[in-house]
């Protein structure tokens, strides 16, 4: 059986109740791996939302959403951050920002928000794209012209395709009302240009496989990507 | 067998269906048209009159008390009728969420968690076309 995930939801962290809501709608859907926004600040002692999540026997994986101005704060905010997180999301709205945060290897999601102008992923941003391609529903369902949503992500992830880069779907739900079957956002990825194959992966195994992968390397930083240790010597303990 | 051809002729004009079980998710309750009509109206925004009327969707059953229905489709039309579904924002002007717990392609499956509407044939109205 398939295993889904949803790698943006935004709770408010103070709000046990929409929490439990969310979690029990989320073990409903079989969504079994969830990306927290979780700020800096609200990192340790773990808010009792994750711990909602968690009882209703959802993988919680803690997200960052990075919403810099300069390429230096993005730079200063991914050497800050990165080990302390599962996910990092980079919203890139200032061009200088976009071309930074797409090949750099610390950054795991771009998103290109709808109200910005100069903010759009283009096939140059595309053919470098080492990170995913993050769309989000709720921007979607709430933005003020549909229309020009749909054709703006259709084109969005046209250029994901020629560029070869990841796309992965989330809901970005931060209420009960917001959430959605992630196999249904994957009918929409479909609808929208995204082979079949591809558009189920995107809310399957491409979130899983990088939050397994962020974890290997929150346990060994200083390995590269695709080594792991299987074993130590007697020496090295 | 009845998809077998006979000469290049299908020798049935059944087409294949697909039946969508949706968990309905709002403050308050709805009534069964009024599901009908949000489902509609989405499809409609999505793909158009012509799609809809293509897609060919059908309100099975409703239930009232926990908000799950069951939906309809031609069986090429199913990835349509989801993301028609994903768009669903308000129901009768509340917020409110459509979700597919499960899809199958025999009404069988799906019918120990709903009971069947079976409305009069005056009353029986699409949702598309």
């Amino acid at each position: 059986m398939r295993t889904y995930a949803d790698l943006h939801l935004s709770p408010p962290l103070d709000n046990l109740a929409n929490a439990r809501l969310m979690a029990s709608v989320l073990a409903e859907l079989q969504t079994r791996v969830v990306g927290l926004v979780l700020p800096p600040q609200r990192l340790t002692p773990t808010p009792p939302t994750v711990d909602a999540f968690k009882s209703a026997g959802i993988d919680v994986a803690k997200r960052l959403n990075l919403k810099p101005s300069s390429r230096e704060e993005l730079l200063r905010s991914l050497r800050r951050f990165r080990s302390k997180y599962e996910v990092v999301s980079v919203e890139c709205s200032v061009p200088s920002v976009s071309r930074v945060a797409v090949r750099d290897r610390r950054v795991d999601l771009v998103y290109f928000p709808k109200q910005q102008l100069g903010s759009i992923f283009r096939g140059n941003l595309a053919r470098s794209c080492r990170a995913a391609f993050e769309f989000n529903l709720s921007e979607l369902t709430s933005g003020p012209s549909f229309e020009a949503g749909l054709h703006r992500l259709r084109r969005e992830i046209e250029v994901a395709a020629e560029g070869s880069t990841a796309v992965i779907g989330c809901t970005g739900a931060s209420n009960p009302f917001q959430l959605r079957s992630p196999r249904d956002v994957a009918a929409i990825l479909h609808v929208l240009g995204l082979p079949l194959s591809a558009a189920v992966r995107a809310v399957s195994d491409l979130p899983i496989e990088m939050v397994e992968k962020n974890r290997l390397r929150m346990i060994e930083p200083g390995l590269e990507d695709g080594i792991r240790v299987i074993r130590r010597s007697a020496d090295d303990e | 067998m009845a998809s077998e051809s006979l000469g290049g002729q299908p020798t049935t004009n059944r087409n294949s269906q697909r039946y969508l079980l949706v968990r309905f998710i709002t403050n308050e309750t709805v009534a069964t048209k009024v599901i009908e009509q949000t489902v509609r109206r989405s499809v409609q925004d999505m793909v158009g009159k012509l799609g809809s009327a293509e897609m060919n969707v059908r309100l099975i059953g409703f239930q009232e008390a926990d908000g799950r229905a069951v939906f309809r489709c031609k069986s090429e039309s199913v990835e349509k009728l989801r993301a028609a579904l994903a768009l669903v924002t308000h129901v009768d002007g509340n917020p409110a969420a459509a979700m597919v717990l499960r899809s199958s392609g025999t009404i069988k499956a799906l019918k120990a968690r709903i009971p069947r509407r079976r409305p009069s044939a005056a009353q029986a109205s699409r949702v598309a076309g």
